[in-house]
């Protein structure tokens, strides 16, 4: 297979990225603090999670604030499935019984949640497909709201504003290692191949694209159910390290943490995904321990409750500023600066309609 | 439904109707220039509805215009800060911009007042109402309204008889065009920001005046209804703005009233799956402006 020499030349990319990950998780956990192993594992899930909007926001260009509806279905889905019958029926007074006889194993829930999310974006992907720029960004914050509500009303199966609890606690640092390790690897073999090329080239020229035969909505929409199913294996994998849910922790303040790790990191490459989420994380912990009081270091400050917010709020307008591509620019990392993946985007498009790439103007 | 049931939702509509116009109208103002959807609009509302109940000694005329003064330099501030550095950008990264800056603020506020909401009535006057048969009207309506076609009718003059109305319509028109011919950008800018400042400033008065409690989150609903008065309008277009605005107090009133009571508190998930049908089978609206169509 000649399409495997190219896939190697380019692994560098996946090697090293892989390695960040472990050796970040390594690092964090090897600082030998009770309190950060939490913290480590709920940066894991959200790495899955930002990694899962890059699928459909970083390839195809088009912006989503939507991605944390698909996260609560996800998670939501994985509790009505994993919490046992016995115990819904205390705290889960109005759900319908044949719903209340649900109960899978932790794996196959988290699976199934992923798949409930991508059933949802499946129905939307019809729309949603024709829409880019603000538009789309609009319509996805609709779907946001309309998730919000629904959750925060829906007494049957999600309790509510008072939240779904009980959940069993089975997300471990293990875990969400593995998973995010593979949410990477998967992402990495899509963006890759064929089918991954063809939606960079409608994020780069969506009329190019739709020129020489890329049909620009089924990519767009294959792409948003994949991006759903994984941000739903990331919502359930939350369901299962908190043990509850409450419909704000997929409302905007943290759809706000999540576009900030995507952006500062760069929307547009895989490694942008993955070193936005580690920066963000580290900064947000390190900004939360001061806020709290706790002290870093032999320095000690009195609590500020809301310095962890704006603290990123400045950096991500700094980012926005001064670097609009991100840190990483948009390209790989390992993968040398001309060969970046937007510089392939655009020959793909270009060898096809048999003109030279052109200089970006 | 009897008549009295119709008419009392009639002036709850205009009335929110009112307030919803408001709001609408200073984003679309905005967003007519810059193609920005300003989601940190709340948060000048915020700072308004804050400055008001933190005054709370000063004498009212005072309080109110000090509050109106601090609005608008926020709002020009914050163009200056935020938004000039990433003008002409996609509109998505306008939209997150915004979303940033809204979140700073919303947590500088809290970094600076603390967590707690604060309470403080603005005047006892408008928490009155007067009898019209049996309808019950408050004086806070009555304010809302006139105060509404007060800022409407001025701004009409403004966009039409000054040459710096004139120019920011020639910007919401082509952009390009407008500066060719001499029309500064800068200035008109700061102009809009200031005066969606000016309409946050009096959307805060009013709604201060009805919760009667702030907190660092008291324009973002309001604000999300107001995107959607926008998009109804035909993003863009002011007239289309205001016609949104009092079309969304007539219908979110009329759902209130027609819902069944189990399906009552979802009413913000209707309204906002109409705006994705809206956005899906009209993606520039309901009324097009000329400006928002696509160039290829």
């Amino acid at each position: 297979m000649s399409s495997l020499v190219p896939l190697a030349r380019r692994a560098p990319t996946l090697a090293l990225l892989l390695a960040l990950v472990a050796a970040a998780t390594g690092l964090a956990v090897g600082l030998g603090d009770a309190a950060i192993d939490r913290v480590v594992v709920s940066a894991l899930i959200n790495l899955v999670v930002v990694v899962g909007i890059y699928v459909f926001v970083g390839l195809t260009g088009v912006f989503s604030f939507g991605h944390l509806g698909f996260m609560a279905i996800g998670a939501y889905a994985v509790g009505v499935l994993t919490v046992p019958p016995d115990l819904k029926e205390i705290l889960f007074r109005s759900m319908p019984a044949w719903l209340e006889s649900f109960e899978l194993p932790f794996l196959l829930a988290v699976v199934a949640g992923g798949l409930v999310a991508a059933a949802v974006a499946l129905i939307l992907a019809v729309p949603l497909s024709r829409m880019a720029g603000l538009t789309a960004a609009l319509a996805t914050l609709s779907i946001l709201i309309t998730v919000y509500t629904v959750a925060g009303n829906w007494d049957q199966v999600t309790n509510g504003a008072q939240g779904m609890s009980g959940i069993p606690t089975n997300t471990s640092l293990g875990v969400a290692l593995v998973a995010s390790l593979l949410v990477i690897v998967a992402t990495w073999l899509l963006q890759e191949s064929r089918l991954g090329l063809q939606m960079r080239a409608t994020r780069e020229d969506p009329i190019a694209a739709r020129a020489v035969g890329i049909r620009v909505g089924r990519e767009r929409g294959i792409a948003l159910v994949a991006s759903a199913f994984v941000v739903g294996v990331g919502g359930g994998l939350f369901a299962q390290l908190q043990g509850n849910l409450t419909p704000d922790a997929f409302y905007l303040a943290p759809t706000f943490l999540l576009i900030a790790m995507l952006v500062v990191g760069g929307m547009t490459s895989l490694s942008g995904a993955v070193v936005g989420t580690i920066l963000i994380s580290a900064l947000s912990e390190f900004l939360r321990r001061i806020e709290s009081g706790s002290g870093v270091g032999p320095l000690d400050i009195p609590g500020r409750p809301g310095l962890t917010e704006v603290g990123l709020a400045v950096v991500l307008l700094l980012i926005l500023a001064l670097r609009p591509s991100g840190l990483t620019g948009g390209r790989e990392l390992g993968a040398g600066g001309l060969e970046g993946v937007v510089g392939r985007a655009r020959r793909l498009v270009g060898s096809r309609l048999g003109a030279r790439p052109e200089k970006a103007p | 439904m009897n008549g009295t049931l119709i008419m009392q939702s009639v002036v709850d509509a205009i009335s929110l109707g009112s307030l919803y116009a408001l709001f609408a109208l200073g984003i679309a103002l905005i967003f007519g220039i810059l193609q920005l959807i300003n989601f940190a609009h709340s948060e000048l509302v915020m700072v308004g509805a804050f400055a008001l109940v933190l005054m709370n000694d000063v004498p009212l005329w005072l309080r109110i215009l000090s509050m109106i003064c601090i609005v608008v330099v926020t709002a020009v501030v914050m163009e200056r800060i935020a938004f000039r550095p990433v003008r002409g950008a996609n509109p998505a990264t306008l939209l997150i911009t915004s979303f940033a800056v809204s979140y700073l603020l919303q947590n500088l506020a809290i970094l600076i007042l603390g967590p707690e909401p604060r309470s403080g009535s603005v005047s006892t006057f408008l928490d009155e109402s007067f009898q019209v048969g049996d309808i019950v009207i408050l004086h806070l309506d009555v304010v809302t309204v006139v105060v509404t076609i007060a800022l409407l009718v001025g701004l009409a003059l403004f966009l039409t008889r000054t040459a710096i109305g004139v120019q920011m319509r020639a910007a919401a028109e082509d952009f390009r065009t407008a500066r060719l011919v001499g029309v500064r950008a800068n200035r008109v800018i700061a102009t809009a920001f200031a005066i969606s400042g000016l309409l946050a400033a009096i959307a805060a008065l009013l709604l201060t005046a009805q919760a009667g409690v702030v907190t660092n989150t008291i324009g973002v609903n309001v604000v999300l209804l107001a995107f959607v008065a926008t998009i109804l309008g035909g993003m863009g277009s002011l007239g289309g703005a205001v016609l949104g605005g009092f079309l969304l107090g007539v219908v979110s009133v009329t759902l209130q009233a027609s819902l069944p009571l189990e399906l009552r508190s979802y009413r913000d998930a209707f309204l906002f799956a109409a705006v994705f049908l809206v956005l899906v089978i009209r993606p520039d609206g309901l009324i097009v402006t000329r400006a928002q169509r696509g160039r290829v």
